[in-house]
Formats: structure tokens, C-alpha cells, sequence
């Protein structure tokens, strides 16, 4: 075989994995692009969509924290209080979520009067939605796995894709940087495709790298792994357990609740009593968190209070658990005690989600989702257009050694990304039990 | 093939046995010291009568605490004794010794302070006898929710 012949064995090999992973990724990179590019603007939506609940008139002095929990308990009776969010500025009302029979709800409270606004099961957030459909779909953990296969994915079509485009005769700025629009519609329909790949590249690599230690199986095992090496984030900010409160449980105040007429002895009163809710946020604002931060309830008796706060900027992130009896602060975690690994993550969400660099990152990222989407319709449409009828339209299948050699470095791949590897078993699995038993799929493939 | 399919197969298995946080992963990130105190109340407590309160700290390192007080109020907030401070006793413990004036739910709170941690436990205790209406608060849950000052910070 000549150099020449190798070069285009090779060229259709990569053409072959470019078009068929394509063709499977592209509705999920096109739903991915279009719910990404609308979460972007949470911030700004929510503001619009809630305005109120989130609108508060500043009336003299707020009441406590305390006393708005009471007022909340009093509306939700035997309703477990989870979690209270002060708000970050002067007009904006305070949260508290409660777990009601219908789920995770949030609460939204006048600070300055006690009064309940309204009350929205999170799951219903429009919000709450598009992270659904991005993160998972809408099928739970199912589909989080396939929204982490098809970011896998992606990254070996940008590889392949990029092989394919690179100019044998070196770079031109026509037909890479814009488009040329006046060759013909065969040269037009191509570069819609590659100029805009060219464009979006890096962007989309990043967000892909950045999205990837969220998802639920390669990102878990990620963080637990830079978490146990001591360059992640510390424990319980993402994997692992929080510290417990160090007062013994015996050593708890604890009224024979049952035994609601009988008067009991000292003894069995007498005891450590949970700090209040006033006295954590006290703690929070002494400590210098965020004004957005949260106060999550201990829910057991040797549980803590955590304080978290995960403002717009990773360097102003903060974990802070606290004993919920004696006040200790038992671990304290900001963005300078992350690892280097759990730096660069936090950062990447950031800049993932458009909030690190405010509006500029917002529009930067919005141009990455256009780009992405423009990319896969002019991809799918540039795959149609130039199809044989009947046909995949695929170049034929390489030869056996080539063919071994792409498989060998996609399982190098699959190792790093064991759901690739997986789902290359299956792609296996069906061309070995499917296509090559059946000589119409064979052809319509050119997989002969 | 088969050998391809049998080694991503392998690579799969291994790698899908997932990953979790080891317990002991908190010592390799920033460690606090948090101070811990232990209030030891008498079983019988009546008003008027001297009270003592012991409380245990334990410190990490050899050092002093910035302070140790103990805070007295009932429960209900209509008697305060204010903050009192504790004296350091042979053993190394601290040591209050007051009286209440009233029968009552109490609450003894300590503030301490040492090695940039502070601590502000509290243990509610019976003095004589409850009114009604203060077993109803006790069983009602009100002294553990209710706030009784701020935090010593």
C-alpha cells in the first residue's frame, strides 16, 4: 500500500467513527446546547419569573432567625425544617425549605414581618426543569449516565472532527476562519459545518472538561479519587461525611416526650440543649460567610449545622460545619483549602454555569451553545445532503489492521472514560450479532 | 475481536467498581481544633442553696484559654444572673459556685475560648419544683429551640 492510499484508509477510518458517533450524539448534544445555553441566565430568569417571592419592602428591623422559623414551623406543623437562607441583600426574602409530603419545598418569608409570601416544590422550579433535562434528561440516573457519555463522546468527535478538517497543505483562513460563500453550495454546506466547529472547539472542549466532574459516575469517582489524594475539594463538600457533634448523645437533654402528663426527674432533664438557630447565624455572619450563604438543620442527634455558601465567584465559596450543641467549628473549608484538583473544578463550574466573570462569561458561553447548535444541524444536514440514497453514506469500512489500531486507542480512551469502553462493548456487540448477520444492514452501513 | 471485547470488558469491571471517599480523608485538608467542655450540674438542685458547676475543658496543646464563664438564666428569660466567671481549680477543671433565688427551668451556658476556638455549650436543669406551666414548656420542646442569648464571639 502507498503512503498515499494509507493516508486516505486512514482518512476514511476516522471519517467513518466522526460519522456514525456524530449521527448518535447529535439530538443529545443538540438538547445539551439549547438547555445549557438556557441555563446560563438562571440568575436573571428566576429574578424575572420569581420576582414575588424573591421582593421584599424593607420595614424596619428583620426578626430573628428564630422567630421567622417559628412562624414557618407554625404554618407547616410536623413538617421537617431542613435548611434557611437569609437572602443576600436588604430586599430579598428569606427560605427556609421543608420536606412535605410532596417533596423538597421552598418557603419564601418576609424578614420584616414573619409573613409566609408562597411556597414552590423545588422539583417544579422552571429551573429546577432545564437542569433536569440538562443534568439527566429527565430519566434520573439513567440519563446522567448518558449525558456523561455523549460529553465522552463529544470529545472524540472534536478529535476526529479536527483530523478531518486539518488542511493537508497547511491552514488557510478561508473555509477555516469564515466561510466561503461563493464556491459553490457543496464548499458552503461544508464550511457551515467546520468553520463554526473551528470556532467553538476549545470552548466546547472546556465546557465538556468542566461539566464532566458533575456527572454521576466518571465525576464521582473523580472527586473521590482527588479527594482521598488530598488535591480535590475536602470531604463533604461533595463526597464523604461531614464531622459529627462531639457531645455524647446520652449527654442530650431528653424529655420523655411520650410521658406527656407524668412530671420527671432532674436527672432525665437535665442535659446539652441544641444551640438555636439565632445563635448559628450569628456564627455565620461572625465568620464572614457570603450573604447568600445557607444554614442546613442537623436532622439526627449527633448531626451538625452546616453553613455553606456558593456565591458567583469560586474563590468566594465556604463550607463550614458546626457541633450543634457546644458551637465548635468543627471543619471550616474555603476555596484556598481546596486541593489544586478541587481549585480547578470549582472554578470550571463557575465558568461552566457563566457566573465567574458575570455577563461577559454569560455571552461567551451563550456564543459556544449557538456555535454547538449550529454545528450539529449544518453537521446532520452536511451528512444528508451529500448521502447516496438507501445508503449510510459512510466510507467503506478500513482494513482490519486499521481498523484494530482506532479500536486500540478508543479503548485507551474508554480506560479513562469506562463508559465509552462500555458503550464501544455494545457497539461491538451489536455490529457482531446484528450488522454482520445481516447483508442489507452491511451494505447500508458499507461495513463490508 | 474477541480478545478486544474480552479486554474492554476487563477494563469496564475494573474501572465501573466505584471510588468512594476514605473516612480518614479530613487529615489531608486544613484541621481545626475545636475546644471541648463537659458542664457538670448536681442531680439536686434547690434555690437559695450554694450550686456547683464544674466545668471539664480539653484543650489540644499546652495553653491557657482566653476565658471560661458560665452564663445563668431560666429558661424563660425573666431571671438573668449574667456571666460569671469560672475559677481554675487544682485539677485542672473550672469551678463556679452560685445560688438561685427562684424554683424554676434553668439554663447554664459556658463560653469558652481557647486556641482561636469558641465554644458556648449549654445544659437546661430543674432548681425545686416546675409549675404547670413550665413542664408544658419543657414537654412542649421550648428551651431547646428557644434561643436564650447571643454566642460569646
Amino acid at each position: 500500500m502507498t503512503s498515499s492510499s494509507a493516508s486516505r484508509d486512514w482518512y476514511r477510518a476516522v471519517w467513518r467513527w466522526h460519522l456514525y458517533a456524530g449521527l448518535i450524539i447529535a439530538p443529545f448534544l443538540l438538547v445539551l446546547a439549547v438547555t445549557g445555553a438556557v441555563y446560563l441566565f438562571k440568575p436573571q430568569i428566576e429574578q424575572v419569573i420569581y420576582s414575588d417571592y424573591y421582593q421584599v419592602e424593607p420595614a424596619g428591623d428583620r426578626l430573628s432567625a428564630t422567630e421567622l422559623y417559628n412562624q414557618v414551623q407554625a404554618e407547616y406543623p410536623d413538617t421537617p425544617i431542613t435548611r434557611y437562607r437569609p437572602g443576600e441583600s436588604a430586599n430579598r426574602s428569606t427560605e427556609f425549605r421543608v420536606m412535605t409530603e410532596e417533596g423538597a419545598t421552598t418557603v419564601f418569608v418576609d424578614p420584616y414581618n414573619g409573613e409566609v409570601i408562597g411556597s414552590q416544590l423545588n422539583a417544579d422550579r422552571f429551573m429546577s426543569q432545564v437542569e433536569r433535562i440538562h443534568g439527566e434528561l429527565m430519566i434520573g440516573p439513567l440519563g446522567d449516565r448518558i449525558v456523561e457519555l455523549v460529553a465522552c463522546w463529544t470529545i472524540v468527535l472534536m478529535a476526529t472532527g479536527l483530523y478531518l478538517f486539518w488542511p493537508r497543505n497547511g491552514l488557510q483562513a478561508s473555509g477555516t476562519v469564515y466561510p466561503r460563500l461563493r464556491k459553490g453550495k457543496r464548499i458552503l454546506r461544508r464550511d457551515l459545518h467546520v468553520v463554526p466547529g473551528f470556532w467553538v472547539t476549545a470552548g466546547l472542549l472546556f465546557l465538556v472538561l468542566t461539566g464532566l466532574p458533575w456527572s454521576g459516575f466518571w465525576g464521582a469517582n473523580f472527586q473521590a479519587i482527588a479527594t482521598n489524594a488530598g488535591v480535590g475539594y475536602p470531604p463533604s463538600i461533595w463526597g464523604g461525611e461531614a464531622p459529627t457533634s462531639t457531645v455524647k448523645t446520652e449527654d442530650v437533654a431528653d424529655v420523655p416526650w411520650a410521658a406527656e402528663t407524668l412530671p420527671v426527674p432532674n436527672s432525665e432533664v437535665a442535659g446539652y440543649v441544641p444551640l438555636s438557630l439565632d445563635q448559628v447565624d450569628t456564627i455565620a455572619i461572625t465568620v464572614g460567610m457570603d450573604p447568600s450563604y445557607t444554614i442546613s438543620l442537623p436532622s439526627t442527634p449527633d448531626g451538625v449545622y452546616t453553613l455553606s455558601a456558593y456565591p458567583d465567584r469560586a474563590q468566594d465559596e465556604a463550607t463550614m460545619h458546626v457541633d450543634q450543641y457546644s458551637g465548635a467549628v468543627l471543619a471550616d473549608y474555603r476555596y484556598d483549602n481546596y486541593g489544586i484538583v478541587g481549585k480547578a473544578v470549582a472554578l470550571g463550574i463557575t465558568l461552566h454555569k457563566g457566573t465567574q466573570f458575570g455577563l461577559p462569561n454569560q455571552l461567551i458561553s451563550l456564543a459556544i451553545c449557538l456555535g454547538v447548535i449550529l454545528v450539529v444541524v449544518s453537521g446532520v444536514y452536511l451528512w444528508y445532503s451529500r448521502k447516496p440514497v438507501a445508503k449510510s453514506g459512510a466510507p467503506s469500512a478500513p482494513s482490519r489492521t486499521r481498523r484494530n489500531v482506532l479500536i486500540v486507542l478508543l479503548v485507551g480512551f474508554g480506560i479513562i472514560f469506562p463508559l465509552v469502553g462500555l458503550s464501544l462493548l455494545v457497539v461491538a456487540l451489536l455490529d457482531w450479532l446484528i450488522v454482520r448477520r445481516s447483508t442489507k444492514l452491511t451494505r447500508f452501513l458499507n461495513a463490508g | 475481536m474477541k480478545r478486544i471485547i474480552l479486554a474492554i470488558s476487563l477494563t469496564a469491571v475494573v474501572a465501573l467498581s466505584a471510588c468512594t471517599v476514605n473516612p480518614d480523608a479530613a487529615e489531608r485538608y486544613k484541621q481545626e481544633t475545636p475546644l471541648q467542655a463537659t458542664l457538670d450540674i448536681p442531680g439536686v438542685v434547690e434555690a437559695g442553696e450554694p450550686i456547683t458547676f464544674e466545668i471539664d475543658l480539653r484543650i489540644e496543646g499546652d495553653v491557657e484559654p482566653d476565658f471560661v464563664h458560665l452564663e445563668l438564666q431560666k429558661a424563660d428569660g425573666t431571671i438573668s444572673y449574667g456571666m460569671q466567671e469560672a475559677t481554675r481549680t487544682a485539677d485542672g477543671t473550672y469551678e463556679l459556685t452560685t445560688s438561685v433565688k427562684q424554683d424554676g427551668l434553668y439554663i447554664a451556658r459556658v463560653h469558652a475560648q481557647a486556641n482561636g476556638s469558641t465554644i458556648f455549650p449549654a445544659k437546661q436543669f430543674i432548681v425545686g419544683e416546675l409549675t404547670d406551666d413550665e413542664w408544658a414548656a419543657l414537654y412542649d420542646g421550648a428551651a431547646p429551640v428557644e434561643a436564650v442569648t447571643e454566642p460569646h464571639h
